[in-house]
C-alpha cells in the first residue's frame, strides 16, 4: 500500500510540476516538497503487499532502497538547480522517474513493470524540449523514439517469451499433447513447429536490447550523448542513470527468471551481448576521455556503467543477480554526485570545456573534494562493495586475458577523471582565474545594512529622537515598525549572502551527494543485504517469499533464497561459480531446477519446470503461495 | 460477439492504414484515434466496462494532446512510401499474422472451447476468432509502424509510428497470451498518454522553432516546396544547456 502511495504522490507531484513554466518559483517549491515527501513516505516501505485483481504491487527492500537514495540524490540535485539555475522540469521529470521506478521495481507483472517504465521515460523527451529551439527538438525527438522503442521491444519480446507458457494446470501447454504424446522440442505454447531455440534467442535478444538502448550502450550511445548536451547537468541522472536503472532491474529479474530457466546455451546471442557490454565498457572509457565537455564525461560514463551491467545480461546466471543490483544502486547515486559535480563546476566558472577548467581544483577547494570523492567512489577500491561487484560481474562472465582487459576498462574512470584532476591542479586558466571565489564569504554591503540599523533601534529603545516626547503607543509603534525594517534589512541582506555564496553553497551540496555515493558505492545502507533480495516480478504475493535476506534481520544465506516460483530467478548468489562465458557457454538453465541460486551446471537438457513459469504468462488467479521445486 | 471481433480487427486496420499514410496531420491523428479506440475489442472475452473506458479515455486523451499540439501546424511531411503501398503492406502483414495465429492455434491451449490441446483450429469459436483477428491485427499494426519510427522527417509521424507500435503490441499480446487484467489496461492507457503528451511536447517544440513539424535537416526537394520552413540557428549556449552540436 505504501508503495502504492509513493506512486500516485510521485506521479501527481510531478505532474503538477511539469504544468509550470520553465522557471517557476512556485513550481519549484512544489517539485522540491513532492521529492521530499516521496522520499519520506518511501522510507517507510515495507513488506506489504497490495493486491490489484491478477498482478500485486509488492514493497521490498531493495525497492526502499531504489527510491530513498533515487530521491535523496533527486533533492540534492533539484538544490543544485535552485542553486545554478535549473529549469523547474528537473524536479518534474525526477519526480516521474520516481514513480515510474517504483511501479516497475514492485509490480508482478514484467510487462506492466515495463510499461510503466516507458511512460516514465518520456519525460526524459519533455525535459529536452524544455527549451524550443530546433535542435534540443531533433534530440528530444530521438530521445522519445529512444525510450519508447526500448520499451516496446522489452515489451514485444516477453510477450513473445511468454506464449510458452508451461501451466501444470493447463493439459498440454508443456507440449504434450492429449494423447501423451510428447511434442518434439517442445516447450509449450507454440509447441513443435514455432518455438524453438531461435525464437527463444530472439526473446532474449528484443529484451536485452531494449535495454541496452535505454541504457545508452554502444552502439546505441547516440541519443544518450545527445540529450546530455540538450540537458541540464541536474536532469541527467534521472534521464539517463534512474529511469534506466529501473528497467535495467526488470530486466535481469525478467532474464534470469524466464529465459534463464529454460535450459538454452543461446551462445550467440549472450556472446553478442557480451560483445556490446564489452564494446561500452572500452569505448565508453575512450569516449570519456577524447571528450573535452564536462557533460559528455558523464554521459560515457555512463555509457561505461551501461556496459557493466549488460554483462549481467549476458550471464543469465543468478550469480549475477546480487552484484549486479548492487552496482545498478551504486551507478544511481554516485553517477548523481558525478553530474552535480559537472552543474556546481559549470555554475562556478562558467564554462563546461576541460580545456578552459585550468586551476579549477585550487581556486574551488571544496569542488575538489567533492570530486576526490566521486572519484573514489566510481573507480571504487577492494573492499567497497561496488567494486567487488563489478569484478564478481566480470568473472561471471568472461575469464583469462579478456577478463584482465574487461577490468582494466572498468578501471579507466581513473584515467579520464584523473585528466579533470590534473587539469584541476594545473595552471590556472584565465577564465578560472577571473571567476569568483568559491570560499564562503558574507558580503560587505550586507554587513553594512545591518550595522547601521543598530543605531536606530537603540535611539528608539532609550527614548531619543527618534522617541522623544511622543506618547508611549507611539513609540511602541515605531519600535514595531523599526523591527519590521530590521527584519526586512535582514532578509535582503541574507538575499545577498546567499547570492554571494551560491557557488560554495552548490559546492557543499555536491560533497554531501558524494558522500552519499560512496556510502552507497560501500555498500552502506544495507544495499548488499538489499540486493541479494528477490524481486516481485512474475512471482506470487507469499509472505514467506519477501522474508529474503534484505529484510531486517534477515541473514543473506541459501535458505532465504527466494522461492522457485519467482521467476526472477533470484538472487542469492550462487555458490557455485557458473562457467565463464568466454570458455563454455552456460547451456544449463540458471536454476533449471526452479532453486534460485542453484547452480547452473545441471543436466545440459533440463526437463520444463512447472512451477518456473515465465513471468508475463498468463498470471496465477490468486496469489498464493506456489510449491517451489526445491520443496 | 465474432462480428465485433473481426469489425474492430478490419476498423483497427483502416485507421492504422490512414495515420500511417496521411499527409493532413489531424486526419492521421483521426485514423490514429480510430486504430487505439477499436484495440482493446479485438478481444475474448471483451475486457470489462471499467477497463474499456479506462482504454478509451486514454486513447481519446492521446488524440487530444497530438491534436492540439497540430493547430498551429496541420500537416505532415507525409510517408517516403504513399498510402496504396502502406495498404498492400498491412495486407501482407495481416496474412504473414494470420499464419502465426494458425501456428499458435496448432499448438496453443487454453483458448477455451474449440481449440483441442496439441490438435487443430478445427471448431473456429470467438476464442479463436480473437486469436486470428488479433494476431493479424496486431502483426498489421507493428508493420505499418516501422516506417514511421525508422524514417520519420517530422515528430508527429514519429508519435503515430510510435503509438501505433504500441497499440498493436497490446493487441498481439491479448491475442497471444489472453486476457489483460487492470492493471495492465491502466499501464497501456498511461503510456499511451505519456507517448501522445511527449509528441504534443515534440509538435509543439519544432512548431515554435519555426521548422513545421520537421526534425533535422529539411530535405531539398520539401525546402523546395514549402519555402516558408527555415532551418533555426543553433543558439548560444547559455547557462541551462548549450546546444547540440
Amino acid at each position: 500500500m505504501t508503495t502504492a502511495i509513493v506512486v500516485g504522490l510521485a506521479t501527481l507531484a510531478g505532474l503538477i510540476v511539469l504544468t509550470f513554466g520553465r522557471r517557476s518559483r512556485l513550481g519549484d517549491a512544489v517539485g522540491l516538497a513532492g521529492l521530499i515527501a516521496v522520499t519520506l513516505v518511501a522510507a517507510t516501505i515495507g513488506r506489504d503487499s497490495l493486491v490489484l485483481g491478477t498482478d500485486a504491487i509488492v514493497g521490498t527492500g531493495y525497492l526502499r532502497l531504489f527510491l530513498v537514495l533515487g530521491g535523496s540524490a533527486s533533492i540534492i540535485l533539484v538544490m543544485i538547480g535552485l542553486v545554478v539555475g535549473s529549469p523547474t522540469s528537473v524536479a518534474g521529470v525526477a519526480l516521474l522517474t520516481l514513480a515510474g521506478g517504483a511501479m516497475a521495481l514492485s509490480v508482478t507483472d514484467p510487462v506492466v513493470a515495463v510499461l510503466a517504465s516507458t511512460a516514465a521515460a518520456v519525460a526524459a523527451a519533455v525535459i529536452a524540449a524544455d527549451r524550443r529551439s530546433g535542435p534540443r527538438i531533433t534530440v528530444a525527438a530521438r530521445a522519445l523514439r529512444a525510450t519508447v522503442v526500448a520499451g516496446l521491444l522489452a515489451f514485444g519480446g516477453i510477450v513473445w517469451l511468454a506464449t510458452s507458457i508451461v501451466d501444470p494446470a493447463i493439459p498440454g501447454s508443456d507440449g504434450i499433447d492429449g494423447a501423451g504424446v510428447p511434442a518434439t522440442g517442445a516447450i509449450g505454447g507454440f509447441g513443435a513447429v514455432t518455438f524453438g531455440p531461435g525464437l527463444i534467442g530472439l526473446a532474449y535478444l528484443a529484451v536485452t536490447l531494449g535495454m541496452a538502448i535505454r541504457l545508452g550502450a554502444i552502439p546505441f550511445h547516440g541519443w544518450a550523448a545527445r540529450i546530455a548536451e540538450a540537458t541540464p547537468p541536474a536532469g541527467m541522472p534521472a534521464t539517463l542513470a534512474l529511469g534506466p536503472a529501473a528497467l535495467a532491474v526488470v530486466v535481469i529479474a525478467w532474464l534470469d527468471g524466464s529465459v534463464g530457466t529454460l535450459g538454452e546455451p543461446l551462445v550467440l546471442e549472450r556472446g553478442l551481448i557480451l560483445v556490446l557490454g564489452a564494446l561500452s565498457l572500452v569505448f565508453g572509457a575512450v569516449a570519456a576521455w577524447l571528450h573535452d565537455d564536462l557533460e559528455h564525461v558523464v554521459a560515457y560514463s555512463l555509457v561505461q556503467d551501461a556496459g557493466v551491467i549488460l554483462l549481467a545480461a549476458a550471464a543469465l546466471d543468478p550469480a549475477s543477480w546480487a552484484p549486479v543490483r548492487m552496482w545498478i544502486l551504486s551507478m544511481i547515486v554516485v553517477k548523481s554526485a558525478l553530474a552535480a559535480w559537472a552543474a556546481a563546476t559549470r555554475h562556478a566558472f562558467g564554462t563546461r570545456r576541460i580545456p578552459e577548467l585550468g586551476g579549477w581544483a585550487r581556486r574551488s577547494p571544496l569542488l575538489a573534494i567533492a570530486f576526490l570523492i566521486v572519484l573514489v567512489a566510481i573507480v571504487g577500491l577492494p573492499g567497497l562493495a561496488a567494486y567487488d561487484a563489478r569484478a564478481e560481474l566480470i568473472a561471471i562472465v568472461v575469464d583469462g586475458p579478456f577478463a584482465a582487459v574487461l577490468l582494466l576498462a572498468a578501471l579507466a574512470p581513473l584515467g579520464y577523471l584523473g585528466r579533470i584532476l590534473a587539469v584541476g591542479f594545473g595552471p590556472p586558466s584565465g577564465i578560472v582565474r577571473d571567476a569568483p571565489t568559491s570560499r564562503l564569504s558574507w558580503p560587505r554591503e550586507a554587513a553594512l545594512d545591518v550595522a547601521a540599523q543598530k543605531p536606530a533601534e537603540q535611539a528608539v529603545r532609550e527614548g531619543g529622537p527618534a522617541g522623544g516626547s511622543a506618547p508611549a503607543t507611539l513609540r511602541a509603534a515605531r519600535r514595531i515598525g523599526l523591527r519590521l525594517v530590521t527584519v526586512r534589512r535582514l532578509g535582503s541582506s541574507l538575499l545577498g549572502a546567499w547570492r554571494a555564496n551560491r557557488a560554495p553553497v552548490a559546492a557543499t551540496l555536491v560533497i554531501v551527494l558524494a558522500g552519499l555515493g560512496f556510502l552507497t558505492s560501500a555498500g552502506g545502507f544495507g544495499a548488499t543485504r538489499a540486493a541479494a533480495e528477490s524481486a516481485p516480478i512474475g512471482g506470487s504475493v507469499d509472505n514467506s517469499d519477501l522474508q529474503g535476506p534484505g529484510q531486517p534481520g534477515g541473514e543473506p544465506d541459501a535458505s532465504d533464497a527466494p522461492s522457485g516460483d519467482t521467476p526472477t530467478g533470484s538472487p542469492v548468489a550462487s555458490e557455485d561459480a557458473s562457467e565463464p562465458l568466454a570458455t563454455a557457454p552456460t547451456d544449463a538453465a540458471p536454476g533449471s531446477g526452479g532453486t534460485p541460486g542453484s547452480s547452473p551446471g545441471g543436466s545440459p537438457e533440463p526437463e520444463p519446470d512447472p512451477s518456473a513459469a515465465p513471468p508475463g504468462a498468463s498470471p496465477p488467479p490468486s496469489f498464493e503461495p506456489v510449491p517451489t521445486a526445491s520443496g | 460477439m465474432t462480428l465485433l471481433i473481426v469489425a474492430s480487427a478490419a476498423i483497427l486496420g483502416i485507421g492504422a492504414v490512414v495515420a500511417a499514410s496521411a499527409r493532413e496531420g489531424r486526419v492521421a491523428v483521426l485514423g490514429l484515434a480510430v486504430a487505439m479506440v477499436a484495440a482493446p475489442l479485438v478481444a475474448d472475452p471483451l475486457p470489462a466496462v471499467t477497463v474499456l473506458a479506462i482504454r478509451l479515455t486514454g486513447s481519446v486523451l492521446a488524440a487530444y494532446l497530438i491534436h492540439a499540439a497540430l493547430r498551429s501546424e496541420p500537416s505532415t511531411l507525409g510517408t517516403h512510401l504513399g498510402w496504396p503501398v502502406q495498404l498492400l503492406v498491412a495486407i501482407a502483414a495481416g496474412i504473414i499474422g494470420f499464419g502465426i495465429a494458425g501456428e499458435a492455434a496448432l499448438g496453443f491451449v487454453g483458448l477455451g472451447p474449440g481449440v483441442p490441446a496439441g490438435g487443430s483450429p478445427a471448431a473456429p469459436g470467438a476464442a479463436t476468432l480473437a486469436l486470428y483477428a488479433g494476431v493479424a491485427a496486431g502483426t498489421a499494426t507493428i508493420v505499418l509502424a516501422v516506417e514511421p519510427i525508422v524514417a520519420a522527417r517530422d515528430g508527429l509521424r514519429l508519435g503515430i509510428g510510435l503509438l501505433l507500435a504500441l497499440t498493436g503490441l497490446t493487441v498481439f499480446r491479448e491475442a497471444l497470451i489472453g486476457p489483460t487484467d487492470g492493471l495492465e489496461h491502466i499501464l497501456i492507457a498511461a503510456t499511451t498518454a505519456a507517448v501522445a503528451a511527449g509528441t504534443a511536447v515534440v509538435c509543439l517544440g519544432a512548431a515554435a522553432s519555426g521548422d513545421g513539424l520537421v526534425l533535422g535537416r529539411i530535405p531539398r526537394s520539401l525546402r523546395a516546396r514549402r519555402p516558408g520552413l527555415r532551418r533555426s540557428l543553433p543558439a548560444s549556449d547559455d547557462a541551462a544547456g548549450g546546444e547540440p552540436r
